[in-house]
């Protein structure tokens, strides 16, 4: 289980960006970080990932600290627009131990990318289809995933919602920063609410239905409306 | 190793067409420059003798004496620091463009498997090794340069003259001497290390906690330098040749930190 305890980050004059947050991840569950914009939910990932700093806080997986057991998939292209989408693929298989060539060449089927396509030249939904391919073909046990269906088109968002309902999510923790809540809603396991970088509620999206008879949408709206 | 070397590699992919353009338009120029400079010179001659009506002896006196080597490879001086400055303008370029370029690739770099250090390491051997290729190519067209001067001079023209010896600025580049290309090489190193220092500064912290950084860093070396030399000059505690060694500590040790700054910068501080 990937634990988060006590982050706490600031900056500058902006004090308590993350005041205090700890929540965890659990495997083979579809975890998803709630909240308005500039809530601090990709502040989450990016200091869970160690690509921001943050003031205190441990993040931990089975009481270890294990980054290689993490990856994170940013809403923006992180490969250098020259490469093409094989020449990528290629990199990151000789930096990654751990990656998986035969992912990577489903996925390269599935998506329907074409190896050859310069990476700047890929429309906003293949970009995100490149990060989602390295991510999960990176093989690793937990997957933090920030806004993957915003700005993209319906195909595209449906294609990432199977893949979200596939084989590849077997025995993998996910955690996902989204806006787009109705398309991925009966995917999600738990959602965590958070405001002004402090968790305001946790709940089981199963617990949420029975109990308040709400949809994660609208409960959403009923929290931050509150 | 093998991480680093990828990196190297990629790095220098990435620049090498903007680097060979900025190389080649150097080289160009500088061909451009010394052939003008001869034949702007030879025409000056043609035109005194046929407007004052002048000897090619007196026409050359009037210009003072027959073109130097060191007046035909004037416009060198220019061309080398347009290189330097491009080598700093690049020394900032290969941080910024990771994270200001189309695609955000300092992402990926920092989430690399493996010590951070690499990174720095890569981008520090690219810029050197694009700066041991400036010095080659100036290298080569300095020698090459000579050879045009005393073909398209004309004996009586030419002042008979070494390569080196004229110009301040082949003399500062072209040198035989191992220890001096060392120390070209060492000096490039520092100032890279410290524009590296600038910009993990600038994206670790605010901006004004970012300058206020770079002032207290800058002012690490220039005060402690300035209160040497003025103690040198003031007092004769230490010979020159150990003078020269209480700067040579002090540049080293500065170094020391500035590396170590960059690492601690990039390992604990740096964010996206």
């Amino acid at each position: 289980m990937l634990e988060v305890r006590g982050l706490q980050k600031s900056y500058g004059q902006k004090k308590n960006v993350l005041n205090d947050v700890s929540f965890t991840v659990p495997l083979n569950q579809l975890t998803c970080l709630i909240g308005l914009n500039g809530e601090g939910k990709s502040t989450i990932l990016k200091a869970i990932i160690g690509l921001i700093p943050v003031e205190a806080g441990t993040i931990t997986i089975d009481g270890e600290k294990k980054q290689e057991c993490i990856t994170f998939v940013p809403d923006l292209s992180t490969m250098p627009s020259y490469m093409s989408v094989g020449e990528a693929i290629a990199y990151m298989r000789d930096y990654y131990p751990d990656w998986d060539p035969q992912v990577a060449d489903e996925l390269l089927g599935f998506f329907k990318l074409v190896p050859t396509d310069r990476i700047g030249n890929l429309s906003k939904g293949n970009k995100a289809k490149v990060n989602l391919l390295i991510g999960f073909a990176m093989n690793r046990p937990y997957l933090l995933l920030d806004e993957p269906l915003a700005g993209i088109d319906l195909f595209t968002k449906e294609q990432i919602a199977w893949i979200f309902s596939s084989h590849y999510m077997e025995g993998k923790g996910i955690l996902m920063t989204t806006h787009e809540i109705a398309e991925v809603e009966h995917l999600i396991d738990r959602v965590i609410f958070l405001q002004n970088g402090t968790i305001i509620q946790e709940e089981d999206s199963e617990e949420m239905r029975e109990l308040y008879g709400k949809s994660v949408q609208d409960r959403m709206r009923e929290v931050y409306q509150t | 190793m093998k991480k680093f070397l990828m990196l190297s590699n990629e790095e220098i992919k990435r620049s090498l067409k903007l680097y060979m353009t900025i190389l080649i338009t150097l080289v160009i120029i500088e061909i451009t420059s010394i052939m003008y400079q001869i034949l702007h010179y030879q025409s000056k001659i043609e035109d005194l003798m046929q407007k004052e009506r002048l000897t090619e002896m007196q026409a050359v006196e009037q210009l003072n004496g027959p073109l130097t080597f060191g007046d035909a490879t004037n416009y060198f001086k220019y061309m080398i620091t347009l290189g330097i400055m491009f080598t700093i303008l690049y020394a900032f370029q290969i941080w910024y463009r990771d994270w200001y370029g189309e695609s955000k690739y300092i992402y990926r770099l920092l989430m690399l498997p493996g010590k951070r250090i690499t990174i720095l390491f890569s981008k520090l051997t690219t810029v050197l090794i694009f700066v041991c290729g400036f010095l080659g190519i100036q290298w080569v067209i300095i020698l090459l340069s000579h050879p045009l001067y005393k073909w398209l001079l004309p004996d009586h023209l030419q002042v008979a003259s070494k390569i080196t010896g004229e110009s301040a600025a082949i003399n500062m580049l072209y040198t035989f001497n191992v220890i001096d290309t060392f120390v070209i090489l060492a000096l490039a190193l520092f100032v890279i290390t410290m524009i590296f220092l600038f910009v993990l500064t600038e994206r670790s912290y605010r901006k004004g906690k970012a300058l206020l950084t770079i002032a207290r860093d800058v002012a690490l070396l220039i005060v402690p330098f300035i209160a040497l030399r003025y103690v040198f000059d003031a007092t004769s505690i230490l010979v020159p040749n150990q003078q020269v060694f209480v700067y040579l500590s002090f540049i080293l040790a500065y170094f020391a930190y500035v590396s170590w700054k960059c690492i601690q910068l990039l390992n604990h501080k740096v964010s996206i």
